[in-house]
């Protein structure tokens, strides 16, 4: 089967940071990777999708040099790295699906051991230290042991522990699993910070979800072969699964006006009213048709009181279901 | 660096663990019942013989034995888990991120666990010192029993090591050290019982057989020829003539060089399927390298 591969919006602009080259791993007779190519651009928060046993964990380890390829190469700019784990371990930090903490140990304490085995002098580590507990959060917890901590903040921790040599790149697999929904929104606004401090995260998980509203670009793998991958928003219209626009109107009367003009819109589709007010539509055209649509609503005087294009909801989950079970049935 | 950072954290999670000071405690408290169960029962009878020495060495004996069975069993404990804990902890992958080189990874996890097994030695001098009080014993020869012990704390230590990187599960690395540890003690005294004395040494001479020149307890019997029960206390090493506890010390550096390299070599991702690997290759080499041959015949 031959992935699709759609261009990047931030690729146009600069080369990929990461380049993932005809990758294949295979353990005795099950194929892990099966010739995956991914490039993935500077700065973006690139999520990598599947069900469980797709390869998600098996690329991110070889990444972090934890596992080598059965073939294929890893670069990153100019450099290929895949044989030399050294440069790999300078510029990735790798945060396991898993939290791996000792349990006697206070944060600082944690954060300056990692620190210290990543070769970071003594006098500059706790400084480092403290901005990291600053940054994820949990300066008032320096002191508290790891055990302790509650779930979402051995997370953030975690992610911590992979930045205490200040990498290029952060892997973090499946970081949102197991997080209530607080943690879960605090993670993504981490993640959101991570990039605005030029980062570039590669996040692994098993919801759609979770990742389109937080990546710039995705990738779907599915038992180890790439499926797509490009720019979120490309990958979802790709996919068919387009988005879903709500239009809530002031009165009702109005409303028969709206749809009349929105019937003889190509990029609308299945038309409905949930509510008295509110029409809904799948939408599978770019953002300028979308403009073009509140243009002529507006331009028609309808008293239109949100007009809102969400991404997916339950119905991307849908639509990932089935381009999964259509790939793993063909 | 990286072996500082991990040896400084390898040494607050043993000392943070209560089960450490409560081994210290007990230790101490072991051997100083021992030694003055020893003193109260044989002074009795030396205040009618009057020979105070006797008891000195005698009590020397009773601590110098006990000890060395307490370290031989305790210091595996220390670290026939370290590499493989890590690993069911799930922390060793973080490990192998690092800068952490396997030379540091092993050396610090070895000298942790050693730097405990110390401690133990250490908190016992004062209850040895006691037999000095009676006297008996030369400075000199406590000092070879003291390199002894350290020595055999080192190859304890460095069998756990090994053991912890050779198998996954830590109950069964431990389980291991043990059974080699056991049988490195067992072996060479069953083999003394068994084999008749009269082929190995004259009566005039009374040899010590070689299989039991590298064991611990005839090593530190050697260092002050306790009852003389070894003879001269000396042994053939090859062309040399040197006391027993000089071998022993000889052949655990060796045994100890030998356990830490294993341990570095297998610690890297792979070990085995590169020594499998290397074992493949060279063995292919050779059959190239006698076909080549036979084809020139």
């Amino acid at each position: 089967m031959q992935p699709m591969v759609l261009p990047s919006t931030v690729t146009d602009k600069t080369e990929p940071l990461i380049r993932i080259q005809h990758i294949s791993k295979s353990y005795r007779n099950t194929h892990a990777l099966r010739d995956i190519s991914i490039e993935i651009p500077r700065g973006t928060i690139f999520g990598l999708i599947g069900p469980n046993g797709a390869g998600k964990t098996t690329l991110l380890r070889i990444l972090a040099a934890l596992l080598t390829p059965s073939s294929g190469q890893v670069w990153f700019g100019q450099q290929e790295v895949t044989s030399t784990p050294a440069i790999i371990q300078r510029k990735v930090g790798y945060m396991p699906d898993f939290f791996g903490v000792y349990p006697d140990l206070s944060s600082t304490e944690y954060l300056e051991f990692y620190a210290g085995i990543h070769g970071i002098p003594r006098q500059k580590r706790a400084g480092i230290v403290t901005d990291l507990l600053e940054l994820v959060e949990l300066t008032s917890k320096r002191d508290a042991m790891v055990e302790t901590l509650s779930r979402g903040m051995k997370q953030r921790l975690c992610l911590a522990r992979a930045m205490v040599h200040d990498p290029e790149i952060l892997l973090l697999d499946e970081p949102a699993s197991g997080l209530d929904p607080r943690a879960r929104v605090e993670l993504r606004e981490l993640v959101r910070t991570l990039q605005g401090m030029g980062k570039t995260v590669l996040i692994s998980s098993h919801i759609l979800l979770e990742l389109a509203e937080m990546c710039t670009d995705i990738a779907i793998l599915q038992n180890g072969e790439l499926v797509i991958a490009g720019d979120v928003e490309k990958v979802i219209h790709q996919l068919g699964g387009g988005r879903q626009i709500e239009i809530r109107l002031l009165d009702k009367e109005r409303v028969e006006e709206a749809l009349n003009h929105l019937k003889d819109v190509t990029d609308l589709h299945n038309l409905t009213t949930p509510e008295e007010t509110l029409i809904q539509a799948d939408f599978t055209g770019d953002d300028q048709a979308l403009h073009q649509i509140l243009a002529t609503l507006i331009t028609k005087g309808l008293p239109i009181v949100s007009f809102a294009p969400r991404s997916g909801g339950g119905r991307l989950e849908e639509v990932f279901l089935n381009i999964t079970e259509r790939n793993s049935q063909s | 660096m990286t072996f500082t950072a991990l040896l400084i954290k390898e040494m607050r999670l043993r000392m943070r663990r209560e089960r450490t000071i409560w081994l210290i405690v007990a230790y101490i408290l072991l051997l100083g019942l021992l030694g003055w169960l020893n003193v109260s029962v044989s002074s009795a009878g030396a205040n009618n013989s009057g020979n105070w020495g006797n008891i000195g060495l005698g009590l020397y004996s009773l601590l110098l034995i006990v000890q060395l069975f307490l370290i031989l069993f305790i210091t595996p404990a220390f670290t026939s888990t370290a590499i493989n804990g890590e690993k069911e902890r799930q922390t060793f992958d973080l490990l192998l991120c690092s800068n952490l080189s396997s030379t540091a990874l092993i050396t610090g996890k070895w000298l942790a666990g050693l730097i405990n097994a110390l401690l133990l030695i250490a908190a016992s001098i004062p209850i040895f010192s006691l037999v000095f009080f009676f006297g008996g014993v030369s400075p000199i020869q406590a000092l070879e029993a003291l390199l002894i012990f350290v020595l055999t704390a080192m190859l304890a230590a460095s069998l756990g090591i090994f053991c912890s990187t050779l198998v996954a599960r830590p109950a069964i690395s431990t389980a291991l050290s043990y059974v080699l540890l056991l049988l490195w003690l067992g072996l060479p005294v069953l083999l003394a019982i068994i084999v008749p004395q009269s082929t190995h040494s004259t009566m005039a001479s009374p040899d010590i057989p070689v299989y039991l020149n590298w064991h611990p307890v005839m090593a530190l019997l050697s260092t002050y020829n306790y009852g003389g029960i070894i003879g001269n206390n000396a042994t053939m090493f090859g062309p040399f003539i040197m006391p027993i506890w000089q071998v022993y010390c000889i052949f655990s550096s060796m045994a100890i060089l030998f356990f830490i390299a294993l341990s570095l070599w297998l610690v890297k991702p792979q070990g085995w399927n590169r020594l499998k690997q290397r074992l493949h290759k060279n063995h292919s080499l050779n059959e190239k390298h006698e076909t080549k041959a036979s084809v020139t015949a």
